[in-house]
């Protein structure tokens, strides 16, 4: 029963992010399956800004509250359309290797959801913090700082929000069914990535790297298996998302896409501490293309994610949440050597990337990306060069910091590194065909 | 240039040929291992997954307070336990201090997860505390609870 609750809870939050799409960032170029990419990620980041929104307003959660913005979403998608949720799929005409791409990927997939219903929580970062809070968050029906004081983190509010959602739609905390929330994150970076790849490098390949990417055993850890309950994955789909749309921010410059952008960038940052350096780049990035172009009118848009970011970075002042510490001290130097051997370690741990770090810097060094694609590089380095300058100046010993750490945050990039990979590879091997 | 292309498309192709197996190696480990976790109580479960502090902070939870003290030199059953726990609020005792003032404040009652401090636990011992044993699914001794008469 708890199961299909949080499956209701789950829909709620496609539908929240569907409709909105629809009504407000409706463009006849998106189609149904980049729609349903980033359904659940606006949804999703929409219901736990409310939910704080509520809070910061003294106002106490109770299910009408919650399942209000839903409700108010399908009356807009109703006037605007003229018809009840309608969802259009064209049957895909696959070719025979395409048909096995896709059996591949979603054999990976069940066996992600099969491995999520086997376990209660299992890892360490979940009970900690986030399921804490959670769990604290739906018992006091609102956003407490006291929690953040007693559990002595410093994070984000959007995934104790998720699941202080799904226990109040299931009326329960039960911790076990609603990890069901991280492999729905899963399956939409799926979505996004092979609509994203798809666009530039043709379907066959997509499903390729789409299928490299489902397979990567750190992220099936954090979709469904032992790590899940950490909100890496979350982070690498608010990025990933982020970084496609700013590509068709450059594309078609759209003001809606640039909303959407700020909306994602932002979710980004409310999700982990890490989202923030993500975020000021990206920004920057935006800033400079605008300032090229000449389009000085689409600044004021760039205040929507701004003032997003710092609703939260306020009221954690205001609050007196402790601070992410790692960031307080003086970089050392002296670890560098150190440093750059255990990072070099994790790049090449077989047992959770296989050989993908390897190949695709091996592809990017041959075949550096062109175009808008640059940007994205760039966001890619600068993101690394954040994670590396941490273990500088973090206050705990380097090297035991990176083997506890490291892995988490390059899942969050990995979905940014492999689409690059993609569009490499493919450029390689298309140029090997003309040369013959 | 060409031969480096020809490594790449080869370096891909293993992945390639890495990322099947590894479905191959899944699909292998429900029918062989995971399976078995289906027939498991959510106790079981946890039991397995969280090892002997799942069934010390379900002992804890029975008892009527709000507060909690634990002393143990492992960190996972006081985080844990704060999860498990909540809205009990559980706290990590580390010095002889933080004992002697919790032991001053009147409320809240003691946990002691083996292995623990010998010098705290002698404290806790010369107290005037009701000593309770918890043992594991197995019966292995796994800490104390003490509590306020």
């Amino acid at each position: 029963m708890n199961l299909l609750m949080t499956l209701f809870a789950i829909i709620l939050l496609f539908s929240l992010g569907y409709c909105l799409l629809e009504v407000f960032f409706n463009e006849k170029r998106r189609t149904f399956l980049a729609k349903l990419g980033i359904s659940y990620g606006v949804g999703a980041g929409i219901i736990s800004l409310y939910m704080f929104s509520l809070s910061v307003l003294g106002i106490k959660w109770n299910i009408v509250y919650l399942i209000l913005p839903v409700i108010l979403s399908f009356i807009a998608y109703f006037i605007k359309n003229k018809e009840l949720l309608r969802i259009r799929i064209n049957k895909p005409n696959l070719g025979r290797r395409d048909k096995l791409l896709v059996s591949l990927i979603l054999i990976t997939v069940i066996y992600v959801f099969f491995e999520v219903s086997l376990r209660p929580l299992p890892s360490w970062d979940g009970w900690s913090s986030f399921y804490l809070e959670g769990k604290a968050f739906f018992l006091g029906d609102f956003v407490s700082p006291d929690i953040a004081k007693y559990s002595g983190t410093s994070i984000p509010p959007l995934v104790p929000l998720l699941i202080a959602f799904v226990y109040k739609i299931i009326g329960y905390p039960d911790d076990k069914s609603s990890l069901l929330i991280f492999t729905f994150y899963y399956v939409s970076l799926l979505v996004v990535f092979f609509h994203a790849l798809t666009a530039r490098i043709g379907r066959t390949y997509s499903l390729l790297f789409t299928f490299i990417l489902c397979s990567v055993p750190n992220l099936i850890r954090h979709a469904g298996n032992v790590d899940v309950g950490h909100a890496d994955l979350i982070v690498s789909y608010y990025f990933f998302s982020s970084s496609v749309l700013l590509l068709d921010y450059f594309k078609n410059k759209s003001v809606k896409t640039l909303i959407l952008l700020q909306f994602f960038l932002a979710f980004g940052a409310f999700v982990k501490d890490e989202g923030l350096p993500f975020f000021l780049v990206c920004e920057i990035i935006i800033l400079v293309y605008i300032l090229v172009k000449k389009m000085y009118s689409k600044f004021v848009y760039q205040i929507i994610g701004i003032g997003l970011v710092l609703l939260w970075t306020i009221y954690k002042i205001y609050s007196r949440i402790p601070t992410n510490p790692f960031f307080d001290n003086v970089p050392q130097l002296g670890r560098f050597s150190g440093i750059i051997i255990a990072i070099t370690k994790e790049f090449l741990n077989f047992q959770r990337w296989e050989i993908i770090w390897l190949l695709g810097t091996i592809v990017l060094l041959i075949k550096k990306p062109t175009d808008e694609i640059r940007y994205i590089l760039i966001l890619f380095l600068l993101q690394l060069s954040v994670y590396i300058g941490i273990y500088f100046t973090t206050p705990r010993e380097p090297i035991a910091h990176i083997e506890g750490s490291f892995d988490r945050l390059l899942l969050q990039i990995l979905p940014i590194f492999l689409f690059l990979t993609a569009i490499s590879f493919r450029q390689l091997v298309l140029h090997k065909k003309r040369l013959h | 240039m060409k031969k480096l292309k020809l490594i790449i498309i080869f370096i891909f192709f293993l992945q390639l040929v890495f990322s099947i197996t590894r479905v191959g190696y899944y699909l292998s480990k429900v029918i062989i291992t995971d399976y078995k976790l289906l027939v498991l109580t959510d106790d079981q479960k946890r039991d397995q997954i969280y090892g002997a502090s799942y069934k010390f902070m379900m002992e804890a939870d029975k008892i009527d307070t709000d507060q909690l003290y634990i002393i143990s030199n492992d960190g996972k059953p006081y985080f844990l336990g704060r999860y498990l726990l909540y809205p009990k609020k559980l706290y990590l005792i580390s010095t002889n201090q933080e004992l002697k003032r919790a032991l001053h404040s009147e409320s809240g009652n003691f946990l002691v997860y083996l292995p623990a401090n010998q010098q705290l636990w002698q404290t806790l011992n010369g107290s005037v505390l009701k000593k309770k044993e918890v043992r594991s699914f197995d019966k292995e001794l796994i800490g104390y609870i003490y509590t306020r008469i």
